[in-house]
């Protein structure tokens, strides 16, 4: 396989590479990030390629690595008229998301009582193995909830408009349609609202360190300061998405064979995007992005009760607010502009972010505000930190940048390099710490069986995409 | 006759498991086994205290086990439940399974949650008398 450079960070797989490709295949990331990156996603991105209606170019971030059928940080847009949607270019957890909220609080506050804010977390947020909802509801308000997400969550008290605000699509997605959901779906999403989870979600309780403003201007005007708290975390749309993922691939895999589509891996089963059966999961999808919406501001309310119990002060007045949530596993309506002609197009973001420029209708009221491009929020590992950015020019991405840093070894090898009870000992000598459900849990998330995240923010700032605005670093943390 | 191993670095960020058998029926049994090894750490110690019984029809034998296997899951996450003790019968394109097993609760030490099997390199083979099932799941 050649791969051509075009640049410094962008490299190309030219369409003869495999039979049925439509487009190239760009991947971006510095030579080192190519160089290391999991060969299967050559493979797997290629097989994108090869999607009825995909527009451009296959896209592969610098975060990437291999996943079923798309890899993990593969982006792909496709024709609204001619193209298909797909399932496993969105992904299981669908929406899975990573949120921010800010403290008005300072790290030397926070380190003494890290112990007890951690374990007062674990607590009251469920994570882990069957995490059980504590969130009273009936089937009735359930599909409401899958109606209109965050709205619906702010409406019930958690949280409030302002959340709303610095949500992506303001915390609803219109096109949800609870009918096309099974009762499967409805009975686990019933009994994990409002929990975490296992495997990279997590709630992470972090703070700037010194240097860790990279744009003193826009950090100034965002009110962030070296010192300053702030809490993120990552879960999605739990096992509701999961099972409305896995009741698709199989209906969209048997439907695919009547449209005729040629699948290179079965987890690329794809059917035209304006078909009975794409318009069902499209429905579906969204009923699983608003699950998302509300089950993020279910946990945001509790962390913020959890911060209420812990500093004895209301949680405005410990300066609480959402900075912003950003999803990486959705497909999204975009209108882009091709050949100076403006079109809309279905993008598939799996393990991808949406990241709008300053004038984008979608750039969110706290970027707009200040003459910005939009947020992402890239998290890293538990132990190396996680970096917010804000965007510059996507339009090379379709509006899309990178989630996260992206495992470089499997959970099985993780854990053969690493005892769970090691790790906690080591994070704890250097001021992090960590409440997991499981030691083998939390030895298969170890910091070195990710990507450098510094490489991946540096890449994708070369790549003239995202600019980095502050590195965060980890003083706590619940995993399930 | 059965057994699995986890395959180490097929499924980077999730998990993929061999198992062989020595009957189409073992070898779903196998699966399940697997599947419950992967989140529970003593499943030797889960009591029979639930019975549940699952009925599946696909026009395939991997399509059979992807709905056998995401069932369980289904099991574990909306009633909490988690087995031991399974038995199987596949008949063409039907399956008829009974799983014995309890509530998740702090007996039953936790490694980590399984959300859905994948089709990803899902496949069942036959090799003489043996059978072999392949598939990655998504945690």
């Amino acid at each position: 396989m050649e791969l051509k450079k075009i640049s410094n960070v962008v490299w190309e797989i030219e369409k003869g590479y495999k039979e049925g490709m439509l487009v190239p295949a760009r991947i971006i990331g510095t030579e080192e990030i190519i160089n290391n990156l999991d060969k299967e996603v050559f493979e797997q991105i290629t097989n994108v390629a090869t999607l009825p209606g995909i527009l451009e170019y296959a896209i592969a971030l610098p975060d990437a690595h291999s996943g079923y059928g798309f890899p993990i940080g593969g982006v792909a847009a496709m024709d609204l008229e001619r193209g298909v949607i797909s399932p496993g270019g969105i992904g299981f957890d669908i929406n899975c998301s990573v949120r921010l909220i800010r403290t008005n609080l300072r790290v030397d506050e926070v380190k003494p009582r890290i112990k007890e804010l951690v374990d007062t977390l674990f607590e009251e947020i469920p994570v882990g193995v069957g995490a059980k909802s504590d969130v009273k509801i009936s089937k009735a308000e359930f599909l409401e909830m899958l109606k209109y997400g965050g709205k619906w969550a702010v409406e019930k008290g958690f949280g409030t408009e302002k959340d709303l605000d610095n949500t992506e699509l303001k915390g609803t997605f219109e096109d949800a349609d609870p009918r096309f959901v099974s009762q499967k779906a409805i009975d686990r999403g019933i009994a994990e609202l409002g929990t975490i989870g296992s495997g990279n979600h997590y709630l992470e309780i972090q703070y700037i360190p010194e240097g860790g403003i990279k744009d003193e201007e826009v950090a100034k005007k965002l009110g962030f300061e070296e010192g300053q708290v702030f809490v993120m975390f990552h879960t999605g749309s739990r096992g509701f998405g999961h099972q409305v993922a896995s009741d698709y691939i199989e209906k969209i895999l048997s439907a695919s064979k009547k449209y005729r589509i040629k699948l290179y891996d079965r987890e690329l089963a794809a059917v035209p995007f304006n078909s009975k059966e794409g318009e069902e999961y499209y429905k579906a999808m969204g009923s699983a992005v608003n699950y998302s919406f509300a089950n993020h501001q279910i946990v945001m309310h509790k962390t913020r009760k959890v911060f209420e119990k812990i500093f004895k002060s209301e949680w405005e007045k410990l300066g609480m607010e959402q900075v912003f949530a950003i999803a990486h596993n959705r497909a999204t309506i975009e209108e882009i502009e091709l050949n100076g002609k403006k079109m809309k197009v279905l993008v598939h973001r799996k393990g991808a972010t949406a990241a709008y420029p300053k004038d984008h209708p979608r750039n969110p009221k706290i970027t707009k505000n200040i003459g910005i491009g939009s947020l992402a929020l890239i998290g890293g590992s538990m132990e190396t930190g996680s970096y917010v950015l804000y965007t510059l020019d996507s339009s090379s991405t379709f509006f899309s940048t990178v989630h996260g840093s992206g495992r470089t070894m499997s959970r099985a090898k993780a854990k053969s390099q690493i005892n769970g009870k090691d790790l906690f000992e080591s994070m704890l000598k250097r001021g992090i710490y960590v409440k997991s459900a499981s030691w083998s849990g939390l030895a298969e998330e170890a910091g070195f069986a990710y990507k450098n995240i510094d490489m991946i923010a540096e890449a994708i700032e070369k790549a003239g995409i995202s600019k980095r605005l502050i590195k965060l670093l980890p003083l706590g943390n619940i995993k399930g | 006759m059965r057994k699995f191993v986890f395959a180490e670095d097929e499924a980077i960020a999730d998990v993929a498991i061999d198992v062989e058998a020595t009957s189409l029926n073992e070898l779903f049994i196998g699966c399940a086994e697997a599947l419950m090894h992967l989140m529970i750490e003593n499943t030797e110690e889960i009591e029979d205290k639930k019975e549940i019984k699952i009925e599946e029809k696909a026009n395939s034998y991997y399509l059979l086990l992807y709905k056998f296997l995401n069932d369980l899951i289904y099991y574990k996450d909306a009633y909490r439940l988690i087995f031991s003790r399974f038995s199987v019968r596949i008949d063409g394109k039907k399956l008829r399974a009974t799983c014995k097993g309890d509530e998740l609760g702090k007996k039953y030490k936790q490694i980590i949650d399984v959300k859905a099997v994948t089709m990803h390199n899902l496949y069942i083979r036959r090799k003489g008398k043996k059978y072999f099932a392949h598939f990655v799941v998504d945690v």
